[in-house]
C-alpha cells in the first residue's frame, strides 16, 4: 500500500468573506436563490466533514441536509454573517454528534471493516492503491474520540485555520492547538505500523 | 691438500660433510674429500654416522595432510596461548597507575547524561515533530531537530510518520455532493420559505383584524356608548364595604358572647371617608336601581364584623372604587374620633376584633 498517492490537493476554496456576508445576509431575508448559491459554496465542504465524522454516505447526506435547513431557519438569528462558513461547520460537527449518539443508542454502531472507498476517477491501479488508503485513514480516523477527529478533519482535511477551527468548535484558538497536537500524536501512533510495513 | 692430514684437514672435511651428503659440494674438492674420509679414521667414522642419521631421518613416518593443520592450528593456539598468558603475566608485572577516586564516577554520571540527552532530545523531537512540519519552530530548534533526525534512526522514523500521515489526510479521496441530494435540501428550504411566507400572511392578517377590532372598541368608548356590564363588577370581599352615603352610622352587631341581662348592643362606627358627594362617573351614570350588588353574610359566618350589616348597605349600589375597609384598614388617628371603630356595652373584646386591630372603647 503506498500512502504517499495520498497526494496533498491543499486547502479547499471557497467564496470570499465579503461575498458570504452578502449572500448570507440576502438569505436571512428569505432570499432562497442566496441560500442556494451558499449550498453550492459549502455543500462539498459540509457534506465531507460529516462523512469523516460518520463513516456512512447516506448518513452523511442526511446530516448534510439537516445542517443547511438548521442554517436556513437559524440565520435570521446569526449576528456575524461573515463568520457564515465557521457557523455552518459548527452545526455540521454538532449534528454528526448527535448522528453518532443516535447510532449509539440504536447500537448500530459502525464496524470499521464497513467502511467503504471513495470512489474516484483515477486509473485503476491507482484507484486500487488509493482506495487501499483511504480506508486505512478513514478507520484509523473512525478509531480516534471524536474530539479529536474533528480538529483532524476541519484542519489536516478541510485546511481551516486555528481561528476558523476555534469559531467552528466554539473554544480558543489555544484549546485548539492542545487537541490538534493530541489528535496528531495519536493519530501518528495508530499511523505507525503502517509507515513501517511501507517502508517509508 | 688432498693427501693432507692433520686436524686442519679434518676440520676442512667436516665443514664439506653436509655439502657431500646433500650432493651440493663442489667437484673440485669432491675427490680431495673422498682421499681424506678413505684415509682418516675420525673423518670416515664421522661421514658415516652423518649417513646414518640421514636416513634414519629419512625413514621417519610421515603425516597425511588432513592431520597437518589440525596439529598446526593446535601449536599455533598452545603458542598464542601461551604468548597471551606470557604477555598477561608481563603486564601484570608493570607497575600500575590507580585512578582517582570519583574517576569512574565521573565515567558513569559522563556516559548517563550523554543518554539523557539524546533521550531528551528524542522526546523533544516526538513532542515538536508537528510544530516542526508546521514551521512553527524557531530557527535554531529547527536546526538541532534536523540533525537529530539525521543521526537517530527512531526520530528519523517519526518525523516519516508525521508526513505520511499529513499526507494522507490531506489527499483523502473527497466525496462529491449527489445532484439528488441537493435537490433535496433545496426542496427542504423551499418548503421552509413558503411556511414562511405563508406564516407572515396569517400574521398580517391577525393583526389587521385585531386592529380593526381596537379600533371599533376606541370608537364605542369615545361616543360614550360604552357601558360597563355589571357582571364586571368585582363580587363581594368580606371586609368590603361600600362607603355610605352618610358620614357614619351606629350599626347593631350581634353579640359575640351571651349577653347579661339586657341586650347586648355593641355599637359601632363603621369608618368612612367624609361625605362627599358622589363622584360622577364616566362608567356609571348614577346608582341604577338593579339588584343588590352587596349582600350579609349570615351571622354564624362572620361573626364580628360583616355579619349583620343592616339598613342602607343592602339597598347601596355603589362604584366599585368608592369601597371602604373596617377600622382594620384605616389608620388609627386621635383626631379622627368619628374615624375609629369604638365598642360600647359589655361586650369583651372579641378575638377577631383584635385579629383586626379595632381600637376597642369599653
Amino acid at each position: 500500500m503506498a500512502l504517499e498517492c495520498l497526494v496533498t490537493m491543499g486547502p479547499r476554496s471557497v467564496s470570499t468573506r465579503s461575498e458570504t456576508h452578502v449572500l448570507a445576509d440576502a438569505a436571512a431575508h428569505g432570499d432562497t436563490v442566496a441560500f442556494d448559491r451558499l449550498v453550492a459554496e459549502y455543500h462539498e465542504r459540509v457534506l465531507n466533514v460529516a462523512y469523516r465524522m460518520v463513516s456512512r454516505r447516506e448518513d452523511a447526506e442526511d446530516i448534510c441536509q439537516e445542517v443547511f435547513v438548521k442554517a436556513f431557519t437559524a440565520l435570521p438569528r446569526l449576528r456575524d454573517r461573515s463568520q457564515f462558513g465557521s457557523w455552518l461547520l459548527r452545526i455540521t460537527a454538532n449534528c454528526a454528534r448527535d448522528a453518532l449518539r443516535r447510532r449509539r443508542r440504536r447500537k448500530d454502531d459502525l464496524d470499521l471493516d464497513e467502511i467503504g472507498p471513495v470512489p474516484s476517477d483515477d486509473d485503476h491501479a491507482r484507484e486500487t492503491e488509493r482506495d487501499d488508503a483511504s480506508r486505512v485513514v478513514q478507520r484509523l480516523l473512525m478509531g480516534l474520540p471524536e474530539r479529536h477527529r474533528i480538529v483532524l478533519v476541519l484542519r489536516d482535511i478541510e485546511g481551516l485555520s486555528y481561528e476558523e477551527m476555534a469559531q467552528a468548535l466554539s473554544c480558543t484558538v489555544s484549546s485548539v492547538k492542545n487537541r490538534l497536537h493530541r489528535a496528531r500524536k495519536l493519530f501518528r501512533e495508530r499511523l505507525d505500523p503502517y509507515v513501517k510495513a511501507d517502508e517509508v | 691438500m688432498a693427501g693432507e692430514r692433520g686436524p686442519r684437514r679434518c676440520a676442512w672435511a667436516l665443514r664439506q660433510l653436509d655439502g657431500f651428503l646433500d650432493g651440493t659440494i663442489e667437484p673440485s674438492a669432491l675427490d680431495a674429500f673422498v682421499v681424506h674420509a678413505r684415509d682418516c679414521a675420525s673423518c670416515a667414522a664421522t661421514l658415516a654416522a652423518a649417513q646414518r642419521a640421514r636416513e634414519a631421518l629419512g625413514n621417519l613416518p610421515r603425516l597425511t595432510d588432513d592431520q597437518l593443520p589440525a596439529r598446526i592450528n593446535a601449536a599455533v593456539v598452545r603458542v598464542a596461548e601461551n604468548d597471551t598468558r606470557t604477555v598477561q603475566r608481563s603486564l601484570a608485572r608493570l607497575p600500575r597507575a590507580k585512578p582517582s577516586p570519583g574517576h569512574r564516577e565521573a565515567i558513569r554520571a559522563s556516559v548517563a547524561a550523554q543518554a539523557s540527552a539524546r533521550a531528551g532530545m528524542c522526546r523533544t523531537f516526538g513532542d515538536r515533530v508537528e510544530a516542526l512540519l508546521d514551521g512553527d519552530l524557531p530557527a535554531g530548534l529547527t536546526l538541532a531537530l534536523e540533525r537529530h533526525a539525521l543521526g537517530c534512526s527512531v526520530c528519523a522514523h517519526t518525523l516519516a510518520t508525521a508526513k505520511t500521515g499529513r499526507a494522507a489526510l490531506a489527499g483523502a479521496p473527497r466525496l462529491a455532493p449527489a445532484v439528488a441530494s441537493r435537490q433535496r435540501i433545496r426542496d427542504a428550504i423551499e418548503r421552509i420559505a413558503a411556511g414562511r411566507r405563508r406564516t407572515r400572511r396569517q400574521v398580517a392578517w391577525v393583526g389587521a383584524a385585531v386592529a380593526a377590532c381596537l379600533a371599533v372598541v376606541a370608537g364605542l368608548y369615545g361616543s360614550g356608548q360604552w357601558v360597563q356590564p355589571p357582571e364586571l363588577i368585582p363580587h363581594s370581599v368580606v371586609a368590603d364595604v361600600p362607603a355610605p352615603v352618610a358620614e357614619s352610622q351606629p350599626v347593631a352587631v350581634a353579640p359575640a358572647e351571651p349577653a347579661p341581662a339586657t341586650p347586648p348592643q355593641v355599637e359601632m362606627r363603621v369608618a368612612a371617608r367624609p361625605a362627599s358627594p358622589p363622584e360622577p362617573s364616566r362608567r356609571a351614570p348614577g346608582p341604577t336601581p338593579r339588584e343588590p350588588l352587596w349582600t350579609s353574610r349570615p351571622a354564624d359566618d362572620a361573626p364580628a364584623v360583616a355579619a349583620n350589616l343592616e339598613g342602607p348597605v343592602d339597598t347601596y349600589v355603589a362604584p366599585p372604587r368608592e369601597t371602604i375597609r373596617v377600622a382594620s384598614s384605616l389608620p388609627p388617628a386621635a383626631d379622627a374620633v368619628g374615624e375609629s371603630a369604638a365598642f360600647s356595652g359589655h361586650a369583651e373584646p372579641t378575638s377577631i376584633a383584635s385579629a383586626h386591630n379595632v381600637t376597642l372603647a369599653l
